[in-house]
């Protein structure tokens, strides 16, 4: 007996759905945590998936209402929605493991459902793959097979195992990507979705002409998958992909799904099932980069190797065109562009001294640097240099909260010198926001600055609190082997990066 | 008559303020051991806790409203003048028990959970053209001053899942229990 375990993919970490039940008519549908009697946020959103006219769920499995537990909180969003149904599916199957229960396979699924049953695309889907791989892990190690489904719209944000940082998360597990809920169902070998799946619920109305018309449904269905096999066979023969998917996607309401509309291929260890590679993805970074080949990327040794005139370099990525919710997609969009980054120096005027810079009218001059255009600052000398300072300011049209951040690189504790400064802002159209780095007394040997600004459009501040400890948590020295793991995240979250070094030289 | 409801902000913001001013007073010239808790909770307190969701009934307040009578009336008065909706007590069944409140433009109904049948849906319907409630308070002999915040209405219906066993179920089902909605 085949039994299916689904989790929902959150970037806390994966839920499992415990149990879907037939809840009373009279009430709303309800997810709850645990078993517990507390609904979540989720809820109201649940009852619209399910109810007609609106919802899929009563339309296609015959019930109003229910009532279904997961094991953690899921706390918003609609990327539920592509779990939630393969879960009713599999449960009207008969074949839905419910708590406690073994399961022959788990599923693990992100994406939209609208109401011809596309599936729409997502965000934060190498986050939440990131989250679950300990539960891959664990399956693994108990054979349990794995199968991830992502909406097809996301395909760039699946990281390759070249991006990653040597973990195998997710070796062995099989990836899909799907475009279609009844793709989902195939795949699960749910050869009907509709009333009567597996239990043959029972439907009102006369015997015969629910037998004329299910016959009339299965000459249809043959016919269908007779028509894709041969466009199938056709493809082959062609040498190109038939475009089953998009025939699927037609709008009919024939439960029958045909063959798989995507190809496996192998891809960095795990099985993969990728569709045409999209303009400029960059799917090793699971985001794309301005361009790749003209914006090298600072890796700790970029200091000692970059020529003497190229003194900076920057890494910009923007928010990734794809796995957009179509909520994000209606909110002011920012780009790296929208971020200007520029550097100001301070110097003792006259060759006075730093130490008396700052008494009477012997105050430092302030001189621009220029801005981060094309990630490169101009090389500063070290000579009569007191502070250096960076700024940022939004460009953007709309309000948008900035992270600036500059701290010398693996420099040791100098007398005087600033060891990292940290600002966090919103800032309105065209405010700035400024950090100083106080350099020390005396400079022999070049010293780096690294300047990070991460910003956002997003309103609610209140879910960055791991940015802002993530950044604190530098203090005293740049720590490149944190800063990986951070860049990664902003990244995951599609939040707009500049990253750059300033290098100042004796002379 | 004025009612609560149709005083302006302002008006609201002044009458608290007399209120505040003139419990201050009652507490400064008030000796009474009894008064001794009760004599910092202001009508600032009760007017927070009254019209604030998130406002819970904390050690302090419950104290001086087990304590104090006219502060327990100073709080019925102001639950009564700032509510939505009050469901008075219901007429003695026979049970003692009542699954059902109907009132001017509100209706409570509990429904037991066919899948968890330890567990009670709260159900208030807001009828057209009435304002959703954000609190539930429910006043009875067992269940003083119990408070809940609501979640949002969806398509004017406000859902709540309890277990049975729950002080809000049971005061509920109580038809000596009295409920404000606001």
């Amino acid at each position: 007996m085949t039994a299916v375990r689904v989790y929902v993919a959150t970037t806390d970490g994966p839920s499992e759905i415990q149990r879907i039940a037939d809840e009373d008519p009279d009430v709303r549908s309800v997810v709850c945590l645990n078993g517990t009697s507390e609904a979540l946020p989720i809820s109201g959103g649940y009852d619209a998936f399910v109810r007609k006219p609106t919802g899929v769920v009563e339309r296609l499995f015959g019930h109003p209402v229910f009532r279904m537990d997961v094991a953690t909180r899921i706390s918003g969003g609609h990327s539920w929605q592509l779990p939630v149904y393969a879960a009713h599916a599999l449960r009207a199957a008969g074949q839905l493991a419910q708590r406690g229960a073994p399961a022959t396979r788990v599923i693990w699924l992100t994406g939209t459902v609208d109401s011809d049953l596309r599936v729409g695309p997502v965000n934060h889907v190498a986050e939440k793959l990131r989250h679950s791989q300990p539960l891959f892990r664990k399956l693994r190690a108990e054979g349990v097979p794995v199968t991830v489904f992502v909406p097809k719209a996301c395909a760039d944000q699946i990281p390759t195992s070249e991006a990653g940082d040597g973990d195998d998360g997710l070796a062995g597990v099989e990836v899909v990507l799907v475009e279609t809920a009844y793709a989902v169902c195939h795949n699960l070998g749910l050869s009907r979705i509709g009333h009567g799946v597996g239990k043959g619920r029972p439907r009102s109305g006369g015997g015969n002409r629910s037998r004329a018309v299910l016959t009339a449904l299965i000459v249809l269905a043959v016919g269908m998958i007779g028509a894709v096999h041969w466009r199938a066979e056709v493809g082959t023969w062609l040498g190109s992909q038939p475009p089953t998917e998009n025939r699927l996607n037609g709008g009919q309401t024939v439960a029958v799904v045909g063959p798989p509309a995507v190809t496996p291929v192998a891809l960095g260890g795990m099985s993969t099932t990728v569709p045409a590679p999209g303009p400029s993805a960059d799917s090793s970074l699971g985001f794309r980069t301005p361009d790749a080949s003209t914006v090298p990327t600072t890796t700790p040794g970029s200091k000692s190797s970059a020529p003497a005139s190229v003194a900076a370099v920057a890494q910009v990525a923007s928010l990734p065109d794809a796995g957009m919710s179509p909520e994000a997609q209606h909110s002011p969009r920012l780009a790296a562009a929208d971020v200007q980054v520029s550097a100001v120096e301070w110097r003792a005027p006259g060759g006075r001294s730093c130490a008396v810079a700052g008494f009477g009218s012997a105050g430092p001059a302030e001189m621009a640097i220029g801005t981060v255009v094309s990630g490169r600052f101009a090389v500063s000398s070290a000579n009569g240099l007191c502070t250096a300072g960076y700024r940022a300011v939004n460009k953007f049209t709309a309000p948008v909260r900035i992270w600036l951040f500059a701290a010398p690189i693996g420099a040791r504790k100098h007398f005087v010198a600033t060891s990292s400064a940290l600002e966090t802002h919103v800032l309105g159209p065209d405010e700035a926001t400024t950090v100083e780095l106080k350099l020390p007394r005396w400079i022999n040997e070049p010293v780096s600055h690294r300047i990070i600004v991460v910003a956002t459009a997003e309103a609610d501040g209140s879910s960055f609190g791991w940015l802002d400890q993530g950044m604190a948590a530098f203090g005293t020295s740049f720590d490149f082997g944190r800063w990986s793991d951070l860049r990664r995240r902003i990244q995951d979250n599609g939040m707009v990066l500049v990253s750059a070094v300033h290098e100042i030289i004796p002379q | 008559m004025a009612t609560w409801n149709t005083l302006s902000d302002g008006r609201k913001a002044a009458a608290g303020q007399v209120f505040d001013a003139l419990s201050t007073l009652d507490a400064l010239t008030d000796f009474s051991a009894d008064s001794q808790i009760s004599r910092a909770v202001g009508f600032a307190d009760l007017y927070a806790y009254a019209t604030e969701p998130d406002r819970p009934m904390d050690e302090r307040l419950q104290r001086a409203l087990a304590s104090d009578a006219r502060l327990r009336g100073d709080l019925d008065r102001l639950l009564e003048n700032t509510a939505l909706y009050r469901f008075p007590r219901l007429a003695a069944a026979s049970s003692g028990e009542n699954d059902r409140r109907e009132g001017d433009g509100f209706t409570i109904r509990l429904r037991q959970s066919r899948a968890e049948e330890t567990q009670t849906y709260v159900i208030i319907e807001v009828h057209p053209g009435k304002e959703a409630p954000s609190t539930l308070f429910i006043f009875g002999a067992g269940h003083p001053y119990g408070k809940f915040p609501l979640p949002a209405a969806q398509d004017g219906v406000i859902q709540l899942l309890s277990e049975t066993s729950s002080d809000l179920v049971k005061a509920l089902l109580d038809v000596h229990t009295e409920v404000f909605i606001r």
